[in-house]
């Protein structure tokens, strides 16, 4: 009998400096890892990355949090010149912070490490791409993922699971202390106003829907009704008199959010919630959270699954 | 290998003397129910207390690692489980990821051979790590799961000849020989929170 699985475990940190992630460059490589490496066979998964991160000092096994699965397939950019093929993988991937005690250590096992800043990760060589992708959207909503690798037959694009509206909305209260600020409720009802006007009306019910929705949401209902309720009105005036310039008003307040990472990301979230709530995320709804996402400079792709209709994921 | 019978791990891609298609050379396939020389290693059973803990050191090189997928399938407030007939213990729909094929692909594949139909519009929920001995040899198994709704108009009711599949309320899970065992937590858990969880034995 095989002394292994068909697919590959491997296990990894992502270990956060304040703003910044701790990254692993192999000798002359251009690409970075996160510090961790296979689970052998019959090895515990957690052991397994105590056992790679001897030497790199930093969080304890207690410290760390699990931040998602990551299945990939082996592809040649995977994996460093030399290195032989893993095949079919899957990546379990645990987060901490490094303790603001302990020095960052200059190498790791023969690998250069550095802190990169979260804000150029989208820009930084991080493999495999499938774990880049995870590591990203960790970073910016703290929630563990799921990422399966692509099944054959589907479109280029495809990023795996579509999480339920229960969970959209699980996923924004759990980090609602982060989400206090005015500078995101202003963002967060812009969006709400588009989503709401982008079948070019808006029924009364709809307004109705979104005050019963910002009493209700854990986020929304840390600011005051009212606010909310005059924000919200006064976009959708704008649009319905002119929805070109009631489109650039809204995306000039969502576009302050751009750079700050996790208020982006719950800006988008909460355009998909506000768009699917009714049960029918409409392709002119999915079209303006599309828009938005490329306003706040954030990649499509990570929210690919979002965005796609029902019943294809 | 892949064709033993098993709680929780390889007992329900098949059932019957046929090898599974995409079984792996030199693997051969038996037909077989779980019996007493099956012992569960997780953290609620306390046969070889022993084995529930990693302690850091590697478990011998001879151990297989296998990937399974699982299925939380919800109706409302039940789930539904599945239990070799004759046992007393559950299991949740779902199986072994197979050579070229990936995890979520194997889920459908095994809820759709037990249970008659498929699973879309998954969420995840977790991971589920855990050793068991079997035919005293022991096993590690990391387990997948999902959660899905029961497709409407689809029947609860097993396809294969010898396992049922059981509709359960869901407040009735601790009150059940799940397993592994962990899985109670982290499908309560899930459910209360929708945030996806890990779970190891032992820890």
């Amino acid at each position: 009998m095989s002394a292994r699985s068909s697919v590959a475990l491997d296990v990894r940190l992502l270990a956060r400096v304040t703003d910044r992630v701790l990254l692993a460059q192999p000798p002359a490589d251009a690409w970075y890892v996160l510090p961790g490496g296979p689970v052998e066979s019959g090895e515990g998964i957690e052991p397994a990355l105590d056992r790679h991160l001897d030497g790199l000092g930093g969080p304890k096994a207690s410290a760390w949090r699990f931040a998602g699965a990551v299945e990939h397939a082996d592809a040649p950019s995977d994996r460093a010149a030399g290195e032989p093929p893993a095949g079919h993988s899957l990546t379990i991937l645990f987060a901490a912070d490094w303790p603001a005690a302990v020095p960052l250590p200059e190498a790791w096992r023969g690998n250069r490490v550095r802190a990169v800043d979260i804000g150029l990760l989208l820009a930084t060589r991080l493999r495999p791409l499938p774990v880049a992708w995870v590591v990203r959207r960790w970073l910016a909503e703290g929630w563990p993922l799921w990422r399966g690798a692509v099944p054959a037959g589907r479109e280029p694009g495809w990023a795996g699971l579509r999480p339920s509206l229960a969970s959209l909305r699980a996923q924004l209260a759990a980090r609602r202390d982060e989400l206090r600020s005015n500078r995101f409720r202003d963002a967060a009802v812009a969006m709400c106003a588009l989503v709401t006007a982008a079948d070019g009306r808006v029924d009364p019910a709809e307004r109705d829907g979104l005050r019963g929705f910002v009493a209700t949401d854990p986020v929304m209902s840390q600011f005051p009704a009212d606010e909310l309720e005059a924000l919200f009105d006064s976009h959708l005036t704008r649009l319905q008199d002119d929805v070109a310039t009631g489109k650039l008003a809204a995306l000039a307040e969502i576009t302050k959010v751009r750079g700050r990472v996790g208020e982006a990301a719950a800006v988008v979230r909460i355009g998909e919630v506000i768009g699917r709530i009714d049960g029918d995320f409409t392709p002119s709804e999915q079209a303006v959270v599309r828009e938005v996402i490329g306003e706040l400079g954030l990649d499509p792709a990570e929210f690919a699954a979002q965005t796609v209709a029902p019943g294809l994921t | 290998m892949r064709g033993h019978v098993h709680a929780g791990s390889r007992q329900r891609g098949w059932s019957g003397t046929r090898p599974p298609p995409d079984l792996s050379p030199g693997l051969t396939c038996r037909p077989g129910l779980a019996g007493p020389e099956t012992a569960w290693i997780t953290a609620r059973t306390d046969q070889h207390p022993s084995d529930t803990s990693w302690s850091g050191a590697p478990m011998p090189p001879t151990m297989p690692t296998e990937v399974s997928a699982r299925a939380v399938i919800l109706a409302g407030d039940r789930v539904l489980l599945a239990n070799r007939r004759g046992q007393f213990w559950y299991f949740l729909p779902g199986g072994n990821v197979g050579p070229g094929e990936t995890v979520e692909t194997a889920l459908r594949r095994e809820t759709s051979a037990e249970a008659g139909f498929g699973v879309s519009d998954l969420e995840f929920i977790g991971c589920v790590e855990h050793t068991y001995v079997e035919d005293d040899r022991r096993f590690h198994e990391l387990n997948v799961v999902f959660a899905a709704d029961l497709p409407w108009g689809a029947e609860i009711g097993s396809r294969k000849d010898d396992i049922d599949i059981n509709s359960v309320a869901l407040r009735e899970l601790p009150n059940l020989d799940l397993r592994p065992a962990t899985l109670t937590d982290m499908i309560l858990d899930w459910v209360g929170s929708r945030r996806p969880g890990w779970h190891a034995a032992g820890r």
